[in-house]
């Protein structure tokens, strides 16, 4: 029991950069998870700038631009084509409608097949078609109350009570905003795993295969395969307490624990936290002096996140950097998150968590046979 | 007839081309503080690491307390201790947590390992820096450290390995008083260094080797008796002319001489009155000196005489 419970004194010397990389964890995940989640629970319509040219004058057009103008902002005076693009461009208006004339009487015969308010939009913004929206929106509700036998004055006002009305999605935003919360959260949790055991394990392990401890250790009564199991078992309680223990935090943050899909999540996040600890071994055969520690572990948790899709989703990563993506467990995770969120079962993810765990036995290997050659040059 | 603590025989190891221990021999006896002289490269540091089976040779044979030493062999090794040239402790563990870690490598027993550890301490001066980390200690302290690290759990066989490299001459003395101590407690010694005054002043045998052999062992005074060396004769002078150089080396038993730095060394090879003859030939020349004393040879006359005085290090 010497050498485990040596690795845990020597593992408190790290004390300071393993709270300096959980605090770092928590807190990127609170910041990115409340950009990725938006943060509100209700619905509301954004103010866009308009420029509505209203060659009609009727009392439709007015009705029209009044409603508008209650949801947007609209732009007064004259501008020329070239500013009109110009504020297009720079996204100050969203839309530049021009109602015809005779507009009014048409809509008040029901005639309604070929009228149509010009809307000039920015065709990349989204901002343009949420205007034309709410035109005919507009337009679908009056021309209903219309029909009903309503005046224009009672069908503008029932319409506009109408598309006030939110209650309804409200109710939908809020069940898709938890929704995104425990992705959200859990997609960034392989930095805090990666960060957090490397920081921990690798330079204690590190610190044991310094040459000169080693040889020491050798030429003491306490066998090879004891050291050997004891640094696998401490090892592996440092990996178990520190994933319980972001597991823990993950789930308070998404206020999501104990769901079929929480199930899912978390053999995913066990799976990567085995596959890292057996990278962290591997790496611990390559002779590296316990100094470089803190350089490899910010090396491989930032390469690992950024390849593996874990900061920036799979879908924005350019093919070459996927390509090398799919070689790292990060990216199967990601791509196992993913699957989750799509609804899939374990039976859909199973073959990510085998290809996590198969890159980390290869590692494995390959760092067992580095380190067997490394003691056999030194014979 | 003493108990044989080490036995090697015949000793091969080759480093592909290199033979780094060409039939070596070697036998260690219970009690003895034996010490292991050699060149840099002549593999002294070999020789150990096969006794200890940290390295694979190619032919012969070592045995370890009667035994044939293997690599799990645990029950020898329990009887061992090292203290490495190089310090050899946990830079995040302070003094007391490395002894116990060392110790606790040979030592199961909680109780027993705390009073063993405790002894450790107390044997190499660190009582006052048990919750010193080795960064926080001097030179001297961190080899005290390392020297407790190695014999905390109270071997009968100690390798010391130039335990006193960079050491002042304070801890030098310290240690070479605790080598003693541990000696007079019944531990058997294989002690290195290059430090010949040390060699000579603990060591019970002395064994020289060189290009991984055998050249020469015995007491301090065997190894000086079976020199071509037994006297110099030195003179403090401040002018002499060759000729006189070349005629004092023609004087009876003077087989070397050499002058430098206003100072005549003579080499004899036998003979008892060779300072008078060397004072004879000053006063017959009428040349005047400053002063002139004799000196029996020491070990680093021996060590010179067996091994030469090239420097090994440039050697391919």
């Amino acid at each position: 029991m010497i050498v485990f419970k040596t690795f845990f004194k020597v593992l408190k010397e790290y004390k300071v950069s393993l709270i300096m990389y959980l605090s770092i964890t928590i807190a990127v995940i609170c910041i990115l998870s409340s950009v990725g989640s938006g943060g509100n629970t209700a619905y509301s319509s954004i103010s866009q700038g308009l420029v509505i040219v209203d060659n009609d004058r009727s009392e439709v057009s007015k009705g029209l631009i009044s409603y508008l103008g209650n949801v947007n902002t609209i732009l007064e005076g004259d501008y020329t084509s070239d500013q009109i693009t110009d504020m297009l461009y720079y996204t100050r208006i969203s839309n530049y409608l021009v109602i015809p004339e005779g507009f009014g009487a048409a809509f008040l015969e029901g005639k309604t097949s070929n009228l149509k308010v010009e809307s000039t939009k920015n065709a990349g913004a989204r901002m343009g078609y949420s205007v034309e929206t709410e035109m005919e929106s507009y337009f679908r509700l009056t021309s209903g109350y219309l029909k009903g036998g309503y005046s224009f004055a009672e069908a503008d006002s029932f319409a506009r009570e109408s598309l006030a009305n939110t209650d309804d999605v409200q109710i939908v935003a809020e069940n898709k905003v938890a929704d995104e919360k425990v992705f959200v959260v859990f997609q960034y949790l392989p930095y805090g795993i990666l960060t957090l055991l490397l920081s921990a394990i690798f330079p204690v392990l590190l610190r044991f295969g310094s040459s000169l401890l080693s040889k020491r250790t050798g030429i003491s009564s306490y066998p090879a395969y004891k050291k050997q199991t004891m640094l696998t078992l401490a090892s592996a309680t440092t990996t178990g307490i520190f994933t319980v223990f972001l597991i823990i935090i993950a789930s308070s943050l998404s206020g999501e624990a104990f769901s079929d899909r929480w199930w899912l999540i978390i053999i995913d996040v066990l799976v990567l936290a085995v596959t890292v600890a057996m990278t962290i071994v591997a790496l611990s055969n390559f002779r590296i002096k316990p100094e470089a520690a803190s350089g490899i572990t910010n090396l491989v948790s930032l390469s690992f996140c950024f390849l593996g899709g874990i900061f920036v989703p799979l879908e924005y990563i350019g093919n070459t950097a996927k390509a090398i993506g799919q070689f790292l467990p990060t990216y199967w995770y990601s791509e196992a998150m993913q699957r989750i969120k799509n609804g899939s079962g374990f039976g859909d993810i199973v073959n990510c968590l085998l290809i996590q765990l198969m890159f980390g036995i290869m590692i494995l290997v390959i760092g067992l046979l580095v380190g067997k050659h490394n003691v056999k040059k030194a014979e | 007839m003493a108990e044989k603590i080490v036995e090697v025989k015949n000793l091969v190891k080759r480093y592909k081309e290199l033979i780094a221990l060409d039939n070596f021999n070697m036998e260690i006896e219970k009690g003895e503080v034996f010490g292991l002289l050699g060149p840099n490269g002549s593999g002294k540091t070999t020789t150990i690491n096969c006794i200890l089976s940290l390295l694979n040779y190619n032919n012969g044979e070592i045995k370890v307390f009667g035994e044939k030493m293997k690599n799990d062999r645990y029950d020898i090794k329990k009887k061992i201790g090292i203290v490495m040239q190089n310090v050899a402790v946990f830079d995040e563990l302070n003094v007391y947590e490395n002894i116990d870690y060392f110790c606790g490598l040979y030592i199961q027993d909680k109780q027993t390992r705390k009073q063993y550890v405790e002894d450790a301490i107390k044997f190499v001066g660190l009582e006052n820096f048990t919750k010193f980390k080795p960064k926080k200690l001097s030179g001297g302290l961190l080899r005290r450290l390392n020297i407790a690290c190695g014999i905390a759990h109270k071997p009968e066989l100690i390798i010391m390995d130039e335990p006193t490299v960079a050491v002042d001459p304070q801890s030098r003395n310290k240690i070479l008083e605790g080598i003693t101590e541990l000696n007079k407690n019944g531990a058997t010694i294989i002690y290195t260094s290059h430090y010949m005054e040390e060699v000579e002043q603990i060591c019970t045998h002395i064994l020289i080797m060189d290009k991984g052999k055998n050249v020469a062992e015995g007491t301090s005074d065997e190894l000086k008796r079976s020199i071509k060396n037994t006297e110099n004769v030195i003179v403090d002078i401040k002018k002499l002319d060759d000729r006189h150089v070349e005629a004092i080396g023609k004087l009876n038993h003077v087989y070397d001489v050499k002058y430098m730095s206003d100072r005549l060394m003579i080499k004899c090879a036998g003979g008892r009155h060779n300072i008078s003859h060397v004072i004879d030939y000053f006063a017959q020349n009428s040349i005047d000196y400053d002063r002139i004393y004799s000196e029996l040879p020491t070990l680093n006359d021996v060590f010179l005489e067996i091994t030469g005085t090239s420097l090994r290090d440039q050697e391919a």
